[in-house]
């Protein structure tokens, strides 16, 4: 297997104790050092069960799933795993472990044994990256939603992992937390980050490298953001709602007014008609 | 919110004293002997240097005394309430009567004494919780237990559960606020009727708080393991406790000041 | 019949070092089959001035009135304004506590004293308002999908026959479907005649059905009125042009680059014009 494949997944299934249906049925998927993936889907569609394979916080009940070469199944590589593939859960209280965002901040590496003065140059650079320094010595109770999302992204960094999936990091933020949010990740994957990134929210993918359609445990489309666009109304059998901005995008694109290679963005629109 | 006003007591006041700076194993050991020996005293003399050695322990950890003082108030009905049953109770010469009610020279004596004691234990341990932040306070205290860690006592794993409490209680009261206040905007009448009545009153505040206290320790719990947390073993830290020769200062006069005022107190006072 | 609002301000632990001016010179009036939109970022007051709605937090100043009832901390009348005025928190799925989700949506109506035959007529109609049929009314509330579960507890306080209802956020957590579906059932109450007060961050959702839309700012009347008042105003407020859906600063983007288009949150339309003036 090539160095740069991150994650490598060959016909997983995973079904949850009592549960009578498979959550995922036989997902087959490759993802590249360096990607920006979205996973998108509706509820139910398995995009959070998908995630947590990807972290070794489930094993799949059949088939294989190779993380940077390492074998999930094998307990002794769970632990390597994780401290290379960091995880942002949803609801950014219910991550945060410490009352003080510094001490937080250091649970990760605390935890991989690390060196006080190593933990400490990790911390300093994670909540640099997140745009918490100033933060450093405050309760992590005072800080808002997005800040505490962020403090959880920076958690994540802590431990200096080559890829960072995030599970629906932005369902509880508000527009400008969601913002902040999405401007670390970009500042992040131009260093050359593995994301995974999972939303219901699809106007939020337009920057990423590529998209995954989840729907009912399978995946149902894989490829760029623009060319999900061009299916118009088509992703609504996924669930997916196509963003109004798209819909203007494809009308005028129809129309021949745009030319093909206009991104379905505001900013790409408004460089077309007025450049 | 308005829950979250009670619970100023003791709260953790980030400073760059002396005090502050302490060993936090050093510090609760320094409390619990200032307590026994604050227990051990009889004299109304020692009391007095008691209090001039709070005032320096006030002034050296750069705290406003007002705000130490301040920190006693919730439990000063506590103290009075001690002092009122040891006036009242407490048998020998009656100073004098006021119907059934007899005051004496002993009980006036008790009742102040016992007052005073409780009255210095909430300071010198408010002290404590007010110059050592609760992470200190935790890996202070694991660290003072770890010793019976070969005998199965859980030292990590208590002082784990002290710190995620600790960062949980103004969440959970955030929370209790909301639900208690959704029920009320569905009709839910939380203050009427006798006791029973309010308990049964309180079971859609209680089933939902459960509810969302276990959502948040299974999350909490998955988060935590994909930060690979495994337990103590193996884990350092970023701020290691570091004992320095001021810490055995520290230790060495405080135990001495104790142990010098009970031998007076026995010996010399009395 | 309506709901007032007279320079409305509430202040959290006042005289003491934590005092934060929640919300300060409010000034507005909902009404019966209104829709009212209220947006806002983070710590806007938004939260604030929906329990104000529901007498849970009382004013420092300023007065409101449910129905010309005064809404004052010694009021009698409380608990009928709490009646009137019915109030979904956000996540409300978490407050639900009871065995059945009969039980559940009857909660509401049996505190209010409603006779048994009335309660069973109530909750029917509440469930059906929100699309959960009489299969429902044994099952556990707990055991339910989340999109379920909201609209159980919705139903919960549908149940209680209000007048007005004020929902804080309550297409949180929603996926694309399940936003639809709410904006679909708070349009299909606002036609029966409740008076709807929405508040959401997500404008973009509430644009076309809003009457009038409040933009608060750290506790302030940013601006109040018909939405095209509304996003004229914040057109010219840099700083809150996120809060408007994209659509609308675009055609504000090609506005001030020259081109002559209607400012507007509708792409059809937008897409039609432009269509038509490069064609031209």
């Amino acid at each position: 297997m090539p160095e740069d494949v991150v994650f490598s997944l060959r016909d997983v299934y995973f079904k949850y104790p009592g549960s009578d249906e498979a959550a995922l049925k036989g997902i087959d998927l490759e993802v590249q050092a360096g990607e920006w993936v979205a996973l998108v889907g509706s509820n139910g569609s398995g995009k959070s069960t998908l995630a947590r394979i990807l972290n070794a916080l489930l094993i799949p009940t059949q088939g294989a799933c190779f993380i940077l070469d390492m074998d999930s199944k094998e307990s002794e590589n769970i632990w390597a795993i994780r401290s290379k593939v960091a995880m942002v859960f949803q609801n950014p209280d219910n991550q945060i472990v410490a009352s003080v965002v510094e001490d937080d901040t250091a649970f990760g590496p605390e935890n991989l044994g690390l060196c006080p003065s190593d933990i400490c140059e990790k911390v300093t650079w994670s909540l640099d990256a997140t745009g918490l320094t100033e933060y450093r010595n405050k309760a992590t109770y005072a800080l808002s939603g997005g800040q505490k999302q962020r403090l959880a992204v920076a958690g994540a960094l802590a431990m200096t992992p080559p890829v960072i999936v995030l599970d629906e990091p932005t369902a509880m933020l508000d527009p400008q937390g969601r913002k902040d949010l999405l401007n670390v990740l970009s500042e992040l994957h131009m260093q050359g980050m593995t994301i995974v990134y999972i939303s219901h929210r699809i106007e939020e993918i337009l920057s990423c490298d590529r998209v995954i359609v989840m729907n009912e445990g399978n995946v149902s489309w894989d490829g760029t953001p623009r060319d999900l666009f061009e299916f118009g109304k088509g992703i609504e059998k996924w669930g997916l709602e196509v963003p109004p901005i798209v819909r203007l995008w494809s009308m005028l694109k129809n129309a021949g007014i745009i030319s093909k290679e206009v991104q379905p963005t505001k900013d790409g629109v408004v460089h077309a008609l007025c450049p | 919110m308005k829950f979250l006003d009670h619970l100023t007591f003791g709260q953790y006041i980030p400073a760059d004293s002396f005090v502050h700076n302490a060993d936090p194993r050093g510090k609760i050991l320094g409390t619990i002997i200032l307590l026994t020996g604050v227990f051990l005293v009889k004299h109304p003399s020692a009391f007095c240097i008691w209090a001039l050695f709070l005032l320096g322990v006030i002034l050296m950890s750069r705290l406003s005394i007002r705000l130490v003082m301040g920190s006693a108030k919730p439990v000063m009905i506590l103290v009075l309430f001690t002092a009122f049953i040891h006036f009242l109770f407490t048998g020998g010469e009656p100073l004098f009567k006021l119907g059934f009610v007899k005051i004496t020279y002993e009980g006036l004596r008790m009742g102040v004494y016992m007052g005073l004691r409780l009255l210095f234990l909430v300071l010198f341990a408010s002290i404590l919780t007010l110059t050592t932040s609760p992470m200190e306070l935790a890996d202070g205290l694991e660290s003072l237990f770890s010793p019976l860690k070969p005998f199965g006592f859980p030292a990590h794993e208590l002082a784990m559960m002290m710190t995620i409490a600790l960062r949980f209680i103004p969440t959970l009261l955030d929370e209790t606020d909301r639900i208690m206040k959704a029920q009320l905007a569905r009709g839910a009448d939380l203050d009427k009727g006798n006791i029973w009545n309010r308990l049964k009153a309180f079971i859609p505040v209680l089933i939902p708080l459960f509810v969302i206290v276990f959502q948040r320790a299974e999350d909490l719990a998955i988060a935590m393991e994909a930060r690979c947390y495994k337990g103590g073993k193996g884990r350092t830290r970023m701020h290691p406790l570091a004992w320095k020769y001021k810490d055995t200062i520290g230790l060495v006069i405080t135990i001495s000041a104790v142990a010098l005022l009970s031998f007076l107190d026995r010996r010399l006072w009395l | 019949m309506s709901i007032e609002i007279h320079n409305l301000k509430h202040v959290y632990h006042p005289g003491t070092p934590l005092e934060t001016i929640a919300l300060q010179g409010i000034d507005l009036s909902i009404h019966m089959k209104q829709w009212l939109t209220v947006v806002g970022h983070t710590g806007s007051g938004k939260s604030t001035l929906a329990q104000h709605l529901n007498a849970l937090l009382f004013c420092q100043e300023g007065t409101i009135k449910v129905d010309s009832i005064s809404l004052d901390p010694r009021s009698k009348q409380l608990r009928t304004v709490r009646q009137k005025v019915g109030l979904v928190f956000q996540y409300p799925e978490q407050q639900l506590f009871a065995e059945t989700i009969y039980d559940e949506v009857a909660f509401a109506p049996r505190n209010w004293g409603v006779d048994p035959d009335t309660v069973a007529e109530r909750v029917e109609n509440a469930l059906v308002r929100v699309g959960l049929n009489s299969s429902f009314y044994q099952r556990s509330p707990f055991h339910l999908s989340g999109g379920e579960k909201r609209r159980v507890a919705i139903a919960s306080v549908l149940s209680a026959n209000p007048d007005y209802l004020v929902l804080d956020e309550p297409t949180a957590g929603l996926d694309a479907s399940g936003r639809k579906d709410l904006m679909g059932l708070l349009a299909g109450l606002r036609e029966d005649g409740l008076g709807i007060v929405l508040i959401t961050h997500d404008l973009e959702l509430a644009l076309a059905c809003s009457e009038k839309i409040l933009v608060l700012e750290h506790g302030r009347q940013l601006t109040y009125g018909t939405p095209e008042n509304v996003i004229d105003s914040l057109l010219k407020r840099h700083v809150y042009g996120l809060l408007l859906p994209e659509v609308v600063q675009m055609s504000h983007e090609l506005f001030l680059k020259g081109l002559d288009v209607p400012i507007t949150g509708d792409e059809f339309l937008l897409a039609q014009v432009l269509i038509e003036k490069v064609r031209k």
